[in-house]
């Protein structure tokens, strides 16, 4: 686009022509940026994908809002809907918008709302109502909100995306405004205990379905019965027993009744305290797919046990 | 709190935040692999990591043929165990715990005050 219609239109509408960046004051206090890849006048934000094309009135599209989430939620998808005749009020029955409940099993699930005959969606909103009491991080619950349409044998095609992105309590989804996002970019950092294994038996945790797992720490507590001069070191592994494994050695053996945090990262080797041990693996961060699995491997274990072992990681969803 | 029949091990099946837990099976330890095949050596056993043993459980989700989300391997069941926060009241109550899960729980030193 060249300058001249840029400027005309921008005089209409009262702002003024410029090189730096614009930044215009509305309720998204986006940064706008004429040379910005996908075009003039719309919002980039890291690796989004851009859509803010207008809804058009149509008789035959519907709204379907597809979930998926670490933890049991519920959404409400709200908006306004204008009429034909010029009026407009909110959708869902009684206004009060559509209700989603979704398990966390990250699993995506779908449900397609009728918008009605010849109606404009001005407005969607998606937002987390119900969440058990726990507070939800952003990033472990995502939204996908997109215009589809019934074919004759009831089968539903998409036919654009409106918006995107991630939802908490506080944090809605806005549609237009958010940007289209994936969840692989969004992550949020959990800790968590993982089972205790049997006396002798080797730690496991295998990535679950519907995330990727950068790992972070591992805790657990030498009990009881360990031999002096164990060693433990540490293997991922995707599709076991098979292809890639990657090898977190600790040449340090562990005592008797300690407990141990094991940190992947730069840091210092071995830092000992009267109520436990870090010990730095200086290994860089290692992504694991669904199905991966990280476990144990020691030698000289003798009668002992990882007790009350905790896991960190920052975890993405990946359906 | 769960105990899992086939290995033992014992897990919360939700975090306290909320997040589902999904408990899988360690594989055979080189102990157990040297007991269940004679003349095995340490070494060779240490390089058998992928093992499944008996009965193993993953409670990991997978979709099946019909489309429905199910767990990828029930196993031989899993049983409940008293929980250590609601349960434990006094100091038998904690030896029973202890003993019902088979669980060795450390000795830690106090810290220094």
């Amino acid at each position: 686009m060249s300058d001249a219609p840029l400027g005309a239109w921008l005089r209409r509408v009262g702002a003024r022509l410029t090189r730096e960046p614009l930044r215009v004051e509305n309720a998204f206090a986006e940064t706008w940026r004429p040379s910005a890849p996908g075009g003039y006048g719309l919002p980039v934000e890291g690796d989004a994908l851009l859509s803010q094309q207008r809804t058009s009135a149509t008789l035959e599209n519907d709204l379907t809002i597809t979930v998926f989430s670490a933890l049991t939620v519920t959404l409400q998808l709200s908006g306004l809907v204008r009429r034909p005749n010029g009026d407009t009020q909110p959708i869902g029955p009684s206004g009060a918008g559509f209700v989603v409940s979704v398990t966390g099993d990250r699993v995506p699930r779908s449900v397609t709302f009728p918008r009605g005959s010849g109606v404009e969606v001005i407005g969607l909103t998606v937002i987390v109502i119900g969440s058990g009491g726990v507070s939800v991080p952003l990033g472990a619950v995502w939204a996908i909100v997109q215009q589809s349409r019934t074919l004759p044998d009831g089968s539903q095609v998409v036919t654009s995306t409106l918006v995107s992105g991630p939802v908490s309590t506080s944090q809605a989804l806005g549609w237009p405004g958010s940007p289209v996002q994936s969840s692989t970019n969004v992550p949020y950092s959990r800790s968590f205990s993982g089972t205790t294994p049997a006396v002798t038996l080797p730690f496991t945790q295998t990535v679950p379905a519907g995330v990727r797992w950068d790992l972070q720490t591992f805790y657990t507590v030498f009990a009881a019965g360990n031999v002096a001069g164990t060693q433990v070191s540490f293997e991922t592994t995707t599709f076991p027993g098979a292809f890639v494994k990657a090898f977190l050695g600790d040449p340090a053996a562990v005592a008797i009744n300690t407990s141990v945090t094991y940190v992947i990262g730069p840091g210092l080797p071995v830092v000992t305290r009267s109520d436990g041990a870090l010990r730095n693996l200086p290994w860089p961060a290692i992504t694991m797919l669904a199905t991966d699995v990280f476990q144990t491997q020691h030698a000289g274990f003798g009668g002992s046990q990882f007790s009350s072992p905790q896991l960190t990681v920052l975890e993405r969803l990946d359906p | 709190m769960k105990r899992c029949r086939a290995c033992g091990g014992t897990y919360e099946p939700v975090d306290p935040d909320g997040f589902r837990y999904f408990h899988a099976c360690p594989p055979l330890s080189p102990v157990e692999l040297m007991a269940l095949v004679p003349g095995l050596d340490l070494a060779t056993a240490q390089t058998m990591t992928s093992v499944e043993r008996d009965g193993h459980r993953d409670e990991n989700l997978t979709i099946d043929s019909n489309g429905d989300v199910v767990i990828v391997a029930a196993g031989v069941g899993v049983d409940d165990i008293p929980d250590v926060v609601t349960a434990l009241r006094s100091v038998a109550d904690v030896q029973a715990f202890v003993k019902a899960r088979g669980v060795i729980l450390p000795v830690q030193p106090l810290p220094p005050i």
